[in-house]
């Protein structure tokens, strides 16, 4: 209105300069008072997050816990070094402290392990005398002799040759267990069958060689010889050392074994087929171990 | 008093991943359901001894690992079994579409075989649920089962052990 008038070139109205400033304030800085408001709002906010602590509590706390997360997961690669020089500062400087407190139970270990040692000792000496006096030493010292070796020696051979532990005979195709002697009953002879069967199974058929047979299997001290007849296989568990000379015995039992009886595959296995069979391996292989 | 006659049979389970194979075989010998899923690797062996008719039947059972498709199951593994376990998962149509298919092709590798088609989770369906899908497997189920609740197991190892003992009869044993 005030433009309009002066355009017109009439005569400007009087106006109060109060109003007239503000009009032009409004409209030469009303974009900077908005923001200036603005501004005031977000103060107030702020003033009144600080003011009430659980508000602030709440803003800062993700921000604390990202911080202590990521400490803790830094941690090692921030103080290890320190850390360690640390405890190794303070063992340096506390062995007496830590030779106090460490005695009453070093020294009752030591007590109990001397204790311990004093027992297996008299135990040994009292073993050895027993055994002297044995019949079975009085063998062992007798093939020494006949060997030209000490009783040592031979003595060392006996006990690291291995021995027969089990005899399985076992369908080939349905792995089920046709007869079986054990020396000292280790497992489940229907489950090692089963077990076996699938694992000679597998390994033959993983190379795409079936032709090519599983002779032998290991696992710790012990060794699984299999030897394959037509229909059956044979599985003999040793024990201990397995020279060729053991081997060669094993190999010699099992094919005359199977040469004296007349074994094939079985359409039906019966408690009783397995008895029989079992009672057959039995007789043939319950001194094989014995010491010739 | 009558002695009791015995004979050791191979049964097999077979079917696709974790429709619950060693579930079953868990429940019917150990009479628990594991709580952990493991995935069996390559076979495990298992043994249960049951009595019918005065007759004596020494279950020698293969779990085999799960496959997606039967045909991928390792076939010498099957061989000289008497009676296999088809398991399938009601909640997994996959798991049972080619059940026919499958069927054949054991029937073509191993003769004289006893199948039963195990329909197992009944637990996770409906009762109506469960008529509505056994009626779209391509072969009826012989049992259905939930390993978990140890429902119909029993009967569906002895539904396989009687089916195995009528063919030890018909063979003239």
């Amino acid at each position: 209105m005030y433009l309009q008038e002066n355009e017109m070139g009439g005569k400007l109205k009087p106006m109060q300069d109060e109003q007239a400033i503000s009009q032009l304030k409004e409209l030469l800085l009303s974009e900077e008072l908005k923001a200036q408001e603005a501004l005031s709002d977000g103060l107030a906010d702020i003033q009144k997050v600080w003011q009430d602590e659980h508000k602030f509590h709440d803003k800062l706390q993700p921000h604390f816990n990202d911080q202590i997360s990521d400490l803790q997961e830094r941690f090692p690669e921030l103080f290890q070094e320190h850390i360690v020089q640390t405890i190794h500062s303070q063992i340096r400087e506390s062995k007496k402290e830590i030779i106090d407190a460490m005695y009453p139970i070093v020294g009752d270990l030591v007590i109990r392990y001397l204790k311990a040692e004093l027992e297996t000792l008299i135990r040994r000496v009292d073993e050895q005398q027993e055994e002297w006096m044995s019949w079975e030493s009085w063998k062992l010292r007798f093939q020494a002799m006949i060997h030209g070796i000490s009783y040592r020696e031979m003595k060392l051979r006996k006990s690291i040759i291995g021995t027969l532990e089990e005899v399985f005979v076992i369908e080939e195709e349905s792995g089920l267990l046709m007869g079986h002697h054990s020396f000292n009953q280790l497992a489940d002879a229907d489950l090692i069958s089963g077990m076996l069967t699938g694992i000679k199974s597998f390994v033959e058929h993983a190379f795409n060689q079936p032709e090519q047979q599983l002779k032998t299997l290991e696992y710790e001290n012990y060794k699984i010889l299999v030897y394959d007849f037509p229909d059956i296989y044979v599985a003999c568990v040793v024990k201990g050392g397995l020279d060729q000379e053991l081997s060669s015995k094993i190999q010699s039992a099992v094919f005359t074994f199977f040469k004296e009886h007349d074994l094939g595959a079985s359409t039906h296995i019966t408690a009783e087929s397995q008895l029989a069979l079992s009672q057959k391996l039995t007789s043939h292989f319950d001194e094989f171990n014995k010491v010739s | 008093m009558s002695s009791t006659k015995s004979v050791s049979k191979k049964i097999a389970l077979i079917g696709s991943h974790a429709v619950g194979k060693t579930s079953l075989v868990s429940q019917f010998i150990h009479n628990k359901f594991p709580e952990e899923y493991l995935t069996t690797i390559g076979l495990k062996v298992d043994k249960k001894t049951v009595v019918i008719d005065n007759f004596q039947l020494d279950m020698v059972i293969w779990d085999i690992a799960g496959q997606d498709d039967a045909d991928n199951v390792p076939h010498y593994y099957l061989r000289g079994c008497s009676g296999i376990i088809l398991v399938t998962d009601l909640s997994r149509p996959n798991t049972y579409k080619k059940l026919k298919e499958q069927a054949s092709m054991l029937k073509g590798l191993i003769p004289n075989v006893e199948i039963v088609i195990a329909a197992n989770k009944k637990d996770l369906l409906t009762a109506e649920e469960i008529t509505r899908v056994t009626g779209e497997y391509p072969l009826p189920p012989d049992a259905v089962t939930s390993a978990k609740l140890g429902e119909g197991v029993e009967e569906m190892f002895i539904e396989m052990a009687k089916k195995l003992l009528a063919q030890h009869d018909t063979q003239g044993a």
